[in-house]
């Protein structure tokens, strides 16, 4: 078996596979045909744990051990000469733990830094198509970088960008007319309504905010987004989304003043919030699928009523204590989603019923439920009574989510307990681990 | 058992299969589409016992999505896959053209993922062997797994190993051998050899 049985585009795929810049250095050692071969591998990734940048930082040993930051210079240089197109991701390994108000005011690892980027990006930006940066917050968090509009001049065709763990301007931002995908995590982010967002990326179809700090009232408009995942954990005045073409929205807040959603080809829908004050959802003509987790599951169930078309539903109280009434989390099924097939019950919500979470109504198309379990203790009698709620309706199938640690006496028990009470339904019992 | 086709390996070993497993290569469906009376497909760069091992690798990949399909996260009903009405969904259709499934069919793929990540921990000789079956018979999912097989051994190991593994004969002249070592130094820590 020699190098020779291996066609060139299949020795690439192997080297595009492995990747790894080390051991991508290391094929290059082993003869001249992997050597070559590997400047055009398609997908490179250089990963610097922390204790690699330390050892680099220690004075006098810059011959031994290079700066991490020189490594990724210089293999940016032998990559210009090829021009195959390149996804490449740059990590700084992750600090354990994360001290409040700590940072640290060292340079090797921040690989945001606009002079970094502008020694290098410009000699690669012709193949780049897909550039995933993650920083090291502990550098970054406490100096804004111009990494986004850098990465704009030079890399006008990518078609991929991620970067996680920075702080980022949006100052003299150039339109990328041919991004399709963006990934922000854990982002403090100069653009408190999203604004240059929207105008320079007007061709995304997905798109991922987690953890994007530093918004205020950050409305989304883009025609193209299909896919969107939305994670807002500070306080923002409203949230807007305003996608023509969104299929699938998955949003969580904590109790912003408004949300405002115009996406009216929604399919999948994911909502966690804990509370809101205005919520206006112009209508959704296709949802099909529906996952609510809320402190005012009625109130927000009814902005939702009218889509006649959910068949999945996924129900799921947010805060417990923060249910003053019960009218809060009273829904009545029948009225707001008579027409589901398949209804999911979270485990607060599992907990809480019939007294706080109720369910009025008989469902005629419910086939399927799934309940969440969440103590160990199970009681026959208890889920029994609970589940008399939806015994009426035509449910042939029901799934019970029940913690892995809960012990198997109480378990057959309860189980045997179910199957007398409610011979003509299909039981399947799915352990879960807890968290 | 629906309509089977009957293959021939390089040392005259006959194998019958279902249609859906052998179809996973295009080279095998093509050359079936075009035969007329025959329905004997010989394929002489092939031998028994690698044919036997590919075949293996079909029939477990026979009707599920491809691991190149891209997955949007629409319902299950609403999923060519799953939907029984949805027209034009036929089944064979070639999983790797089906462009948007659903969580199921992510599911089922990634528990495929883990059968053929075993299936490819085998000696470099097997993976070497699948990967030209693959690519001579155009599997697209044999060819995905088999390189991920070669670039798992490659990992980690050091460039005297990787020559090891790979048959390689070290071609480089001291010159190019000192130049490579120094722009290896300042392109990463030197390895422990």
């Amino acid at each position: 078996m020699g190098l020779e049985d291996f066609p060139s585009p299949i020795l690439v795929d192997i080297l595009s596979r492995v990747g790894d810049s080390t051991d991508l250095a290391r094929c290059r050692l082993t003869c001249r045909t992997l050597r070559s071969l590997s400047y055009e591998a398609r997908s490179i990734r250089l990963f610097c744990s922390r204790e690699r940048a330390l050892r680099s930082s220690v004075p006098g040993t810059v011959d031994l051990h290079p700066a991490f930051k020189s490594v990724v210079c210089n293999l940016a240089s032998l990559l210009s000469s090829v021009h195959s197109p390149l996804s490449l991701s740059l990590a700084a390994e992750r600090p354990d733990c994360v001290p409040a108000g700590e940072i640290d005011d060292g340079d090797e690892l921040y690989f945001t830094d606009s002079p970094f980027l502008s020694r290098w990006i410009p000699l690669i930006s012709a193949r780049l198509q897909s550039l995933s940066i993650h920083d090291y917050w502990l550098q970054s968090c406490w100096r804004p970088s111009r990494a986004l509009p850098l990465i704009s001049i030079f890399c006008s065709e990518l078609l991929n960008l991620e970067i996680r763990n920075a702080w980022l301007s949006v100052k003299e931002l150039m339109p990328m007319q041919t991004l399709t995908s963006l990934n922000l995590n854990y982002i403090r982010l100069d653009d408190e309504n999203l604004e240059k967002v929207n105008e320079c990326f007007p061709s995304l179809q997905v798109l991922n905010l987690i953890d994007v700090g530093g918004l205020k009232e950050p409305k989304i408009q883009l025609l193209q987004l299909r896919t969107f995942t939305w994670t807002v954990s500070n306080f923002v005045v409203s949230l807007t989304v305003d996608a023509p073409k969104l299929v699938e929205l998955k949003l969580t807040c904590v109790e912003p003043k408004a949300v405002h959603l115009q996406t009216p080809l929604l399919l999948n829908l994911d909502i966690t919030i804990k509370k809101v004050e205005v919520i206006k959802v112009d209508k959704l003509h296709n949802l099909r699928v529906l996952r609510v987790e809320s402190s005012q599951l009625g109130n927000l169930s009814q902005v939702f009523a009218e889509s006649r078309t959910i068949k999945r539903l996924e129900m799921e109280l947010y805060d417990p204590a923060c249910v003053i009434n019960t009218e809060q989390c009273s829904v009545s099924l029948s009225d707001t989603f008579p027409d589901i097939e398949e209804l999911t019950i979270g485990e607060k919500a599992w907990f809480l019923l019939p007294q706080i979470v109720r369910i009025k109504g008989e469902l005629v198309s419910l086939k399927k439920l799934v309940v969440h379990e969440s103590t160990t203790e199970l009681d026959g009698a208890i889920i029994s009574s609970k589940l008399s709620i939806l015994a009426h309706s035509h449910v042939c199938q029901v799934v019970m989510v029940i913690p892995a640690t809960a012990p198997i006496e109480g378990r057959v028990c309860a189980i045997s307990k179910c199957i007398n009470d409610f011979p003509n339904i299909r039981w399947e019992y799915v352990t879960k681990e807890i968290k | 058992m629906g309509k089977t086709i009957k293959l021939i390996s390089g040392d005259g070993e006959m194998f019958e299969v279902e249609e859906a497993v052998a179809f996973q290569s295009n080279i095998i469906k093509s050359l079936a589409d075009e035969d007329n009376a025959d329905d004997c497909i010989p394929l002489p760069r092939v031998d028994s016992q690698i044919l036997s091992k590919v075949l293996e690798f079909c029939r477990k990949h026979a009707n599920s999505p491809s691991v190149h399909t891209k997955f949007a996260a629409i319902p299950s009903e609403l999923c060519p896959k799953h939907d029984g009405s949805a027209a034009g969904a036929s089944s064979s259709e070639s999983s790797s053209a089906h462009s948007e499934t659903c969580r199921a069919c992510y599911d089922a793929v990634m528990k495929l993922v883990q059968w053929d990540l075993e299936f490819v921990k085998v000696d470099l000789d097997l993976i070497h062997h699948l990967l030209k079956a693959a690519n001579y018979l155009d599997i697209e999912d044999l060819m995905f797994m088999a390189v991920e097989g070669a670039a798992n051994a490659i990992r980690g190991n050091n460039p005297e190993e990787i020559r090891k593994l790979f048959d390689l004969e070290n071609d480089f002249t001291p010159e190019e051998e000192k130049e490579i070592l120094k722009e290896y130094s300042w392109l990463d820590d030197p390895f422990e050899p």
